[in-house]
């Protein structure tokens, strides 16, 4: 694989990407989950399905995500996360921190 | 809060571990086949659509475990594991189990109980507000640059004082008194206090029934009222509701019982429990008396400093020997805290002997369980070498020892406990009736003991787990390992320095049994003292006539003789003669001699009847004492020369007595020779009793008289 033409998840941005998901999509399964980033990203980033869940894990304890029992689309029994009011407010939070941190960094790019 | 929220989550999970687990383990399961079943969509063999997606989803053992370690508290949970291991290992081998729980138990037992007995005594904080505020004050001589101890105060030295203390909220006198009570049946002598103005108010406590004493109380000519103790309410009342306004027959008069008190009142334990309380409303006789008669509280001001209150004191004292100034007497004004007095109490010999016995009974148990566990650790060695061949790091199998030797000293600790609860009890039981003169109900457990066991339970682990376990990670592991079933560590140098230990252990239990024995062998001479005065066969009885009956020297010479005669017709009484105050017993009667030597002498004196020294079994040096009167009016005493005090020599000195002659009544005889050396409490204050005997029989003193009765022989039941 070249290098560059997939981006490692930067830290602490997975936990940014879940929240979205969550909230655009409503609940959704750890594999939904994982999907929907490959979708977005359109396969540019370099995502090991598996560390979506101690990221979830962490979400949880924090009180941000909530997550029960449910069926798939084809009715197979799986676990559903969903976004609390809390993680509705960590959400904004991030995404003006992100655009913050993204604004600077395209300026520095920008000014050079 | 959310550090705080994830914490909780992470204990929690601490129990949730097996659902947790399995929810995990299900949803990663799930996640495998979605992707799984995605590839075969895609068209590839099932084979290689497992492989997809184990390649798609990444580590699952890893994810599993970043999982677990994100869940819970990996550090609890690996002492948690430990703590396991090591119970599991203490119920495999049960035998040294229960010896090592056993040896812990004695040791952490007797220290717990030495502990709790010295906490309930001494160091319980006193139940009332603020308790540091609370301070006794009281007049010490001044011996050279040593200060006495406390001694009573003048009541009118004790008036001056609120007069011009500025540094205490309150000062409040009081005097510990035995009342005679006579509710209908045989009288009885109660313990109890005369108390100024203020006592109750000064040390916060509130009367769980009717009032304190009012102004009124105090004032003379008032109704003689009494406030009773909950214990003497519930003991000699039954605790009837209805006693307040009823009258008590006390000292022969009738006085109305105006509140009940709650609980035992502790700062009476220096003076012996109070069990009722009256006004202390001085007679003019107590206010022009010339020696120290009341005793004194007083509670600092919020964020005034002992030692200021000291110093504000010693001008007070200053200030006052300058407007009175009397040679005889040289007096310096003490303060102590309260709570520091009662704990001073616990530097007596006997206690400091018994602590350090029971440090040794610990010190003792901690090296035998030592040396067990050194055998076993030996033993272990091939389980060791089998960890640290499967990686495990020294720190780690030290820390495993330790966490072991912890679980035996916690389940020693806990068996000490109940050790020390039986030993209370039973002490309790013995000494309860003693202690209840001293305010105290009896021993207890409390949270303080619970945490002094504990921290012990925790210090003997390290004490005796550290040695094992740094010896016992310590394995040559191919060694051990190629040796088989053997389980033994190899290697000559390793078992000599195993040896060295059990001897350097064994050596040092040796010495250590040898000083514990010692220890517990001056105890028991402590008991055994030989004070100079035969204790067997002996009797005491104290009696004392009601001033309002007894109103005349005359009257109560009468009854003291008539005492004496009745005493003597008991049966089985050979022998009975009066005393001020008991031998051994260190009263306040005591002399200070004036003459050329430049440091005062203070000699103790006895006031006794004909056949005292018959009575007490006193031996006299060179046989009959040689009396020879000397006359009151003169206030010159003859200091003969003795053995004890050289630097008294045979020169005359003019005696200072502790009482006032006039109160004593002369004429009296001093005898040329002393008796057998009588000691008086401790060492320090090893003066000789002279011994001293009125003409015309026993006369009325600042005190009660004492009886001293000698059983016969054979009637010895016990």
């Amino acid at each position: 694989m070249k290098e560059g033409s997939k981006a490692d998840v930067l830290q602490g941005t997975l936990d940014l990407m879940v929240l979205k998901i969550l909230a655009t999509m409503g609940p959704l399964h750890g594999y939904g989950i994982a999907q929907r980033v490959q979708q977005v990203s359109e396969n540019m980033l370099q995502l090991n399905q598996g560390t979506l869940y101690p990221a979830l894990l962490r979400l949880e304890q924090r009180g941000w995500i909530d997550s029960e029992w449910g069926r798939s689309d084809n009715n197979r029994r799986a676990r559903y996360y969903s976004l609390t009011a809390a993680g509705q407010e960590q959400l904004a939070v991030e995404a003006e921190n992100w655009e913050r941190m993204a604004g600077v960094i395209t300026r520095l790019l920008q000014g050079t | 809060m959310n550090v705080l929220r994830v914490f909780l989550n992470r204990v929690s999970g601490l129990w949730t571990k097996r659902r947790m687990e399995a929810r995990m383990q299900e949803e990663l399961h799930c996640h495998l086949e979605m992707l799984e079943q995605e590839a075969r969509q895609r068209g590839e063999s099932p084979e290689e659509a497992r492989y997809a997606a184990l390649r798609e989803f990444g580590g699952v053992e890893q994810t599993k475990e970043i999982c677990r370690e994100t869940r819970g508290l990996p550090a609890v949970e690996a002492v948690l594991l430990d703590v396991r291991h090591a119970f599991r290992g203490m119920l495999r081998v049960p035998g040294f189990t229960l010896l090592v729980v056993a040896v812990l138990a004695v040791g952490i037992g007797a220290s717990t109980t030495v502990f709790s007995i010295l906490n309930t005594l001494f160091y319980k904080p006193l139940a009332y507000p603020h308790p540091e505020q609370l301070v006794m004050m009281g007049e010490a001589y001044t011996r050279g640059q040593k200060e006495g101890p406390m001694a009573p105060v003048r009541y009118r030295d004790y008036e001056e004082w609120q007069r011009q203390a500025q540094s205490f909220d309150r000062i409040v006198a009081y005097r510990p008194q035995g009342f005679i009570v006579n509710s209908g049946g045989e009288p009885e002598r109660v313990r109890g206090e005369r108390v100024a103005r203020g006592y109750f108010e000064l040390l916060g406590v509130r009367p769980m029934l009717g009032r304190g004493f009012s102004a009124g109380d105090h004032s003379r000519g008032g109704q003689p009222v009494v406030v009773l103790s909950e214990e003497y309410w519930r003991g000699a009342l039954g605790g009837r509701a209805d006693v307040i306004g009823q009258t008590l027959r006390l000292d022969g008069s009738a006085v109305t019982i105006v509140g009940v008190m709650p609980g035992p009142l502790r700062a009476t334990l220096i003076e012996g429990g109070a069990r009722m309380w009256t006004p202390l409303i001085p007679t003019t006789a107590e206010l022009a008396y010339d020696k120290g008669s009341v005793s004194v509280l007083a509670r600092l001001k919020p964020g005034v400093a002992l030692a200021s209150a000291r110093s504000e004191m010693a001008v007070v004292s200053q200030r006052l020997a300058g407007e009175h100034p009397d040679p005889d007497r040289d007096f310096t004004i003490r303060v102590d805290g309260l709570q520091a007095t009662l704990a001073a109490a616990a530097s007596a010999p006997v206690a400091k002997v018994l602590i350090m016995a029971v440090v040794c009974l610990l010190l003792i148990s901690c090296v035998n369980v030592s040396s067990l566990l050194l055998g076993r650790a030996t033993e272990r060695s091939k389980e060791v070498a089998l960890r640290i061949a499967m990686g495990a790091d020294r720190w780690r199998l030290v820390r495993q020892f330790l966490t072991e030797s912890l679980a035996f000293a916690l389940a020693g600790g806990a068996a000490g406990v109940g050790l020390a609860y039986l030993a209370i009890g039973w002490c309790s039981a013995r000494m309860g009736p003693l202690m209840a003169n001293d305010g105290v109900d009896g021993f207890e457990i409390d949270g303080r003991v619970l945490g002094f066991a504990l921290i012990v339970s925790v210090a003997t682990a390290v004490v005796f787990g550290i040695l094992p376990s740094l010896r016992g990670s310590r394995v040559d592991v191919s060694g051990t390992l190629k040796e088989g079933g053997r389980g033994h560590s190899g290697g000559s140098r390793r078992q000599r320095l195993t040896g060295m230990l059990v001897m350097v252990e064994v050596a040092l239990s040796v010495v250590l049994v040898a000083s514990g024995g010692l220890l517990l062998y001056s105890i028991r001479q402590f008991w055994r003292f030989d004070w100079g005065v035969p204790l067997d066969h002996r009797l005491t009885m104290q009696a004392t006539p009601i001033e309002r009956t007894y109103d005349t020297d005359g009257k109560r010479r009468v009854f003291y003789n008539q005492l004496l005669a009745r005493a003597r017709e008991l049966p089985g009484v050979e022998a009975a003669a009066l005393v001020n105050s008991m031998p051994i017993h260190t009263g306040a009667h005591s002399m200070q001699a004036k003459g050329a030597a430049a440091e005062p002498a203070f000699a103790g004196y006895r006031v006794v009847s004909p056949g005292y020294y018959e009575a007490a079994g006193l031996g006299l040096r060179g046989g009959v004492p040689s009396l020879s009167p000397i006359p009151a009016t003169a206030r010159r005493w003859r200091w003969s020369a003795n053995r004890w005090q050289p630097s008294c020599g045979r020169a005359r000195r003019r005696l200072a007595p502790g009482c006032r002659w006039t109160a004593l009544g002369g004429p009296w005889w001093a005898s040329r020779r002393t008796c057998r050396r009588v000691w008086s409490g401790r060492r320090s204050t090893r003066s000789p009793f002279r011994i001293c005997r009125s003409a015309r029989g026993p006369c009325v003193c600042c005190c009660a008289w004492r009886a001293i009765l000698r059983r016969r022989r054979r009637l010895c039941g016990r």
